[in-house]
Formats: C-alpha cells, sequence, structure tokens
C-alpha cells in the first residue's frame, strides 16, 4: 500500500482498534477489581464474624446439632427415644403411652413419630413443653386431644418428625 | 535552506532534509512552451531548479532528463497554467445542496465535453446569483486536453500537483489584498511584459476573463505600439461590457517601465493606476518567464487563498485529512491515558494479596454451617408451638364452653381445628359468649385470616343432660401463620 492518504487510514484505524481494545480490556480487569475487592471484604467481615462471635456461632451450631440425633439405626435411636419420653410421661401423670413410627413420605425429616397417650391436660401441656425444649430432634407436626370430660384425663396423639443422622460405626478392630 | 552532505563513498551529495524531514515542496509552472520546476526551499526563498519544454516534457521519459532526479517524490503544491486552459461558466441551479451541486456540475460538463472524460474529476464551484437574482453555479473547469496531458505526466513522475490555478487566478487573490473597494464593480488589470501583454478583467470581485496579446517590444519608442496596445484593451473593455453589462471602473498596470502608465491613459482617455504595492514584491521575485513571474513565493503559498482546482480524489483527501489528524491525535491521546489506567489497574490488582481472595477451608466451612445451621432454627421457630397455641386457646374459652376435641397442626399447613359444647341459658347469651370466645382467640392468636362469629358452625346438642341450660355444639378452623 503506497498510497499515505490510506495509510493515514489504516494507522487511524490500529489506533482507533488499540483504543477499543485497552477499554474492553480496562473494563474487564476494573470488573476483575472490584469483584476481588468485595471477595475479600466479604471474606474479611467473615474472618471478623467468626472470631468475634465464635462463642455464639458455636452455640448456635451446637444447637442446631441437636436438631438431629446421631444414632447408628433410626430404630435404635427410636428405641431410646421411646424410653426417655416414657420416663418423661411418667413424670407427668400421663398413662397408656404408646409410640408408632413410620419413614417421612417426603423423606426430607427422617420418620414420622406419632405418640398416644392418656392424662390430665396440665400434665400432658407440660410434657409438650419439655419435649419442644430438649428433644429437639423431634419437630411437632400435629397434636391431636380428645377431651371426655372436662374433669377426667383426655386422649392425646402427639405427631413429629423424628430428625437422625447415622453417626459413623466406632472401628471395633 | 538545507544543505547537501555527501553519502559515505563520497560520491552522491545527499540533501540534509532527506535524512531528517519532509522534503521541502516545489511550484511547477507550465505554459504553452515550456515547464519550470520551482524548489520552495523554506517561507519565502525559491529558486527555479529545472526549466524543459513542454514538448520534451510530454514526450520525453522521465529518467531521460525531463525531470531531474532530486524533484522526484517532492509534493508538487502547486501548477500554475495558462488562463486559456481553465474555462468558467455559470449554470442556473435552485438548491443549495454541495451533493446536488457536484452530480449536476459533474452531468453537464460530461454532457458539453464529451472528448475530455476526465472533466468531471477537475472542477470546482462556487454558489452564485445572477444580475435577476436567480441562484446559480459558477463553474471553473481544465478545458484545455493539453492540461489533462500535463496531468498526467506530472502524476507518473511522482509530482502530481495537490492546486492547479491560473494567473488570473492569483492576480484575483493579490488585488484582493492590495486595492481596495476590488469587490465592487469592474476592475481591468494590464499586465505588460517584453513580447506580450495579458489583460485580466473582474467584476465584484470575481475573474471574469483575461486577454493574452502579442505585441511587439513596448520599449520599442514607437507610438504604434501603444496604439496597437490601445486599441486592444478598448476592444476589452468593451467585451467587458458586454459580459458584466457594466463599465470598467479602474484600470491597473503593472509593467517594467514607469512612463508606461501615462502612456496608456493619455491613449485610452482614461487613467490607468500603477500597482505600486507590487513593486518592492516583484523586486524580490525570481524571474519567472510569463504572467507568473508577477507572484511572490507568499502568492503562490500552498495554502494561499486563490482560486485553483484539485482532482476530486485529492480534494476528498484534502477535506478528509483534518478527520484523520484529529483521529490520530484524538485516539493516541486515548491510547495514553488508557495505557496509563491500565498500568495502574494492574498495579492496583497486583496489591490485593491472593489469600484475601482465596477462602480458607475453614472459614468458608463454618460460615456454610452456621448459615444452615440459623437456616433450620428459623425454620424451626417459624412454626407455632403446639404447648402455646393450646394455652391461648385455653385463655379464650368462655367458662361456659368446653373442649371436645382439639387438633393443632403446625406442620405443612399450620390451623387449628376446634371442637366444643357451650352451655348457654338462651340463644342470646349464645350469642354473647360466641362473640366473646371469637374475640378473645383474635386477641390470644393472630389468626390468617382472623376468625368471625360467621366462620363458627354450631349446632344444638339433642342429648343435653343440663335441663336447666341449652347446649350448642361449635367447631371451627382456625388457619395460623
Amino acid at each position: 500500500m503506497t498510497d499515505p492518504f490510506k495509510k493515514k487510514w489504516v494507522i487511524v484505524g490500529l489506533i482507533w482498534s488499540g483504543v477499543f481494545l485497552l477499554t474492553g480490556l480496562n473494563t474487564t480487569e476494573i470488573s476483575r477489581i472490584v469483584h476481588l475487592k468485595r471477595t475479600a471484604e466479604v471474606l474479611q467481615k467473615d474472618r471478623e464474624f467468626l472470631k468475634r462471635h465464635h462463642r455464639d456461632i458455636e452455640a448456635v451450631l451446637k444447637r442446631a446439632a441437636s436438631a438431629y440425633q446421631r444414632t447408628a439405626s433410626a430404630r435404635l435411636g427410636l428405641l431410646s427415644v421411646e424410653t426417655r419420653l416414657r420416663s418423661l410421661a411418667g413424670q407427668f401423670g400421663l398413662t397408656k403411652f404408646k409410640m408408632e413410627s413410620r419413614p417421612d413420605q417426603n423423606g426430607e425429616s427422617g420418620m414420622v413419630v406419632n405418640i398416644f397417650f392418656s392424662g390430665p391436660l396440665s400434665g400432658a401441656m407440660q410434657w409438650v413443653a419439655a419435649l419442644e425444649k430438649d428433644y429437639l430432634y423431634l419437630k411437632p407436626r400435629k397434636l391431636k386431644m380428645t377431651l371426655r370430660h372436662p374433669d377426667g384425663p383426655s386422649d392425646f396423639v402427639f405427631s413429629c418428625y423424628y430428625r437422625f443422622r447415622p453417626s459413623v460405626p466406632e472401628d471395633t478392630g | 535552506m538545507s544543505t547537501p552532505q555527501r553519502s559515505p563513498d563520497g560520491s552522491d551529495p545527499v540533501p540534509r532534509y532527506l535524512m531528517f524531514r519532509q522534503p521541502p515542496s516545489i511550484i511547477t509552472v507550465a505554459d504553452h512552451n515550456a515547464i519550470v520546476f520551482i524548489d520552495v526551499e523554506s517561507e519565502g526563498e525559491w529558486r527555479i531548479r529545472h526549466t524543459v519544454s513542454l514538448d520534451r516534457f510530454l514526450t520525453g521519459d522521465p529518467e531521460s532528463g525531463a525531470i531531474p532526479p532530486p524533484l522526484k517524490g517532492r509534493k508538487n503544491a502547486v501548477l500554475v497554467v495558462p488562463d486559456y486552459w481553465f474555462a468558467n461558466a455559470t449554470y442556473m441551479f435552485q438548491s443549495r445542496k454541495r451533493s446536488l451541486a457536484k452530480a449536476f456540475i459533474e452531468r453537464k460538463l460530461r454532457a458539453d465535453n464529451p472528448d475530455l472524460p476526465d472533466i468531471i474529476h477537475f472542477f470546482d464551484y462556487a454558489f452564485d446569483r445572477t444580475e435577476d437574482g436567480e441562484p446559480a453555479l459558477i463553474v471553473y473547469f481544465l478545458q484545455d486536453p493539453l492540461s489533462y496531458q500535463v496531468y498526467e505526466k506530472l502524476s507518473g513522475c511522482d509530482l502530481t500537483p495537490a492546486r492547479i490555478t491560473t494567473p488570473a487566478f492569483l492576480w484575483e487573490a493579490k488585488l484582493k489584498r492590495i486595492v481596495s473597494g476590488f469587490h465592487k464593480g469592474g476592475k481591468g488589470l494590464i499586465h505588460l511584459l517584453a513580447p506580450e501583454c495579458f489583460l485580466y478583467f473582474f467584476f465584484r470581485g470575481r475573474y471574469l476573463f483575461s486577454r493574452h496579446i502579442a505585441v511587439p517590444d513596448h520599449r520599442d519608442p514607437s507610438p504604434d505600439v501603444f496604439n496597437v496596445l490601445g486599441y486592444e484593451i478598448n476592444q476589452s473593455i468593451y467585451l467587458f461590457s458586454q459580459k458584466a453589462r457594466a463599465e470598467i471602473d479602474a484600470l491597473y498596470l503593472t509593467s517594467s517601465g514607469r512612463e508606461h502608465a501615462p502612456k496608456l491613459t493619455e491613449i485610452l482617455g482614461r487613467e490607468v493606476q500603477v500597482l505600486t504595492a507590487l513593486d518592492s514584491a516583484s523586486a524580490e521575485s525570481i524571474r519567472i518567464p510569463g504572467p507568473t513571474g508577477a507572484f511572490t513565493p507568499e502568492d503562490l503559498s500552498p495554502s494561499g487563498d486563490f482560486l485553483s482546482i484539485s482532482h476530486r480524489r485529492l480534494q476528498t483527501e484534502h477535506e478528509w485529512r483534518p478527520v484523520q489528524s484529529a483521529g490520530i491525535a484524538i485516539g493516541l491521546i486515548l491510547l495514553l491515558l488508557l495505557g496509563t489506567e491500565a498500568l495502574f489497574l494492574w498495579k492496583q490488582a497486583r496489591l490485593i494479596p491472593t489469600a484475601a481472595v482465596s477462602p480458607g477451608t475453614t472459614t468458608e466451612q463454618t460460615i456454610r454451617q452456621y448459615n444452615q445451621a440459623v437456616d433450620l432454627l428459623l425454620a424451626d421457630t417459624a412454626h407455632p408451638s403446639p404447648e402455646k397455641v393450646v394455652f391461648e386457646i385455653a385463655r379464650s374459652l368462655p367458662e361456659n364452653v368446653f373442649i371436645q376435641e382439639l387438633t393443632i397442626d403446625v406442620d405443612q399447613d399450620p390451623g387449628v381445628d376446634f371442637h366444643g359444647v357451650m352451655h348457654v341459658p338462651d340463644p342470646d347469651a349464645f350469642r354473647k359468649y360466641l362473640s366473646l370466645f371469637v374475640r378473645n382467640l383474635n386477641r390470644h392468636i393472630r389468626g390468617y385470616p382472623p376468625l368471625r362469629v360467621k366462620d363458627i358452625d354450631f349446632s344444638p346438642c339433642t342429648d343435653n343432660p343440663d335441663r336447666a341450660n341449652q347446649a350448642y355444639r361449635i367447631s371451627f378452623h382456625l388457619s395460623l401463620p
């Protein structure tokens, strides 16, 4: 190409291509830096948060961990749960204690447990309150009470989810 | 002035400008006999580099000495050609759009000059008005085939002229500068040279026509010479009045003899003024043969405001050159700024430590576990507590309402199904206690939506053992949030 006029256009084109290329590169770099800075900021905040609230976080994690019972199997776990709940019911004067379980159809919450018992309304409520407080892995689902007489004992059906996680079996050698 | 330098072998002188800067431009002056190449070394300095007969220039090989080697590749800024190589024409044209005007002129020139196909590349025009005030176009173009041959030959020698003009156009620009009131009325200029005389006529500051008169040497004391000249000038003045339909206001003379003006004044019977402003300038001029010799380097400056034409392609290039220059300048500035920005960004990116942006396994895992734990606990606490719901219902019960069956669902579709019995003495009391019950319930339990009296189903009990009161079975469903 010998025509200086055309050469100049080529130069103009090359320069402006460079301008657009650099604009694109700089835009990409700015986005990357902003992202990196934001990531660094978030991570820094996370670290500070963990450092400052590690006691609370541990408590929350512990409480959340107690929402699932560690057990070798659901049957074993339910057996121990039934024993303890039966004992608890006895403390509140509840009788005819019976527990049934079936797998949760949705499969999200482990097992569905239905507990039948009879007794005074106040005792039943104390039992339910104790269960809600100390047995986080039993998530209440439904409570049905049938009162035969205002002053007499009532029948209760307490339905809940039994949440469990299989524990790692100990190495017996 | 550039000083030639010798090459290492000491044989060929190499002009210094070829090594360090753009070579200076040249000016070419052509007439029917010869073509002159003038070196413009720097502002105000020029010299004749080469003169060659037109025939030899047109027929000879460029390598045969028609053009000296140092001139090749130089920028040919201006080509001055005889006036008669140019022509002008006036066309009636209503529009003032340049694109339409150009297309119109090309069509007109092509039709009027079928034997000059290149004529459409060599014209210029100006918007004007006729004496009647009608919009018109004045078009200037190369009409002599010789002009095209010269142009082609120069282009072949890499000396394509950037501008083509004539002495008449140069005079127009010069007289505009030195003659006051030039743009008004008719003006005539007599340029008297030794073997010939050139007459130029201008109307309203614009070149109208010129004449070339071959006269005997005016240095001859014979009065016949001036009589012949006077006759020709009078004829031309008459032609001017025919063309312009106006009279000449002033006649100017430039010549080498101071006695010529009085002689011509006497013969013509009107005052002929000497262009005194030219005296000093002409003294500095080099001896360019023909009418162009009256001009100085400033008059022929490539950036001068004299009328000229260029090849349409060159003109387009000339129009686009500022755009190119601006594009390059702005682009380079932007490149510099963006480059600086890129460098700054690169340094900024390096300032962010890698450790700061790569999440530690423990931190990330703990945060994830914490988020999951919070979600789980929030989901658990979002559901109402059955024990609390029973307690609130018990608080809301009037003393004469007994629960028979109560189902509290706190899972997928939270709600309360209530079945009970109300003992009242009469229906008015039933309504009263029912309202009270609903009011209490809505106060203690935030139902979704709140319970209304009409939402409660009721029916009288048929097996009521209490003879003193009436018994009503009541039931309702209350949705919980």
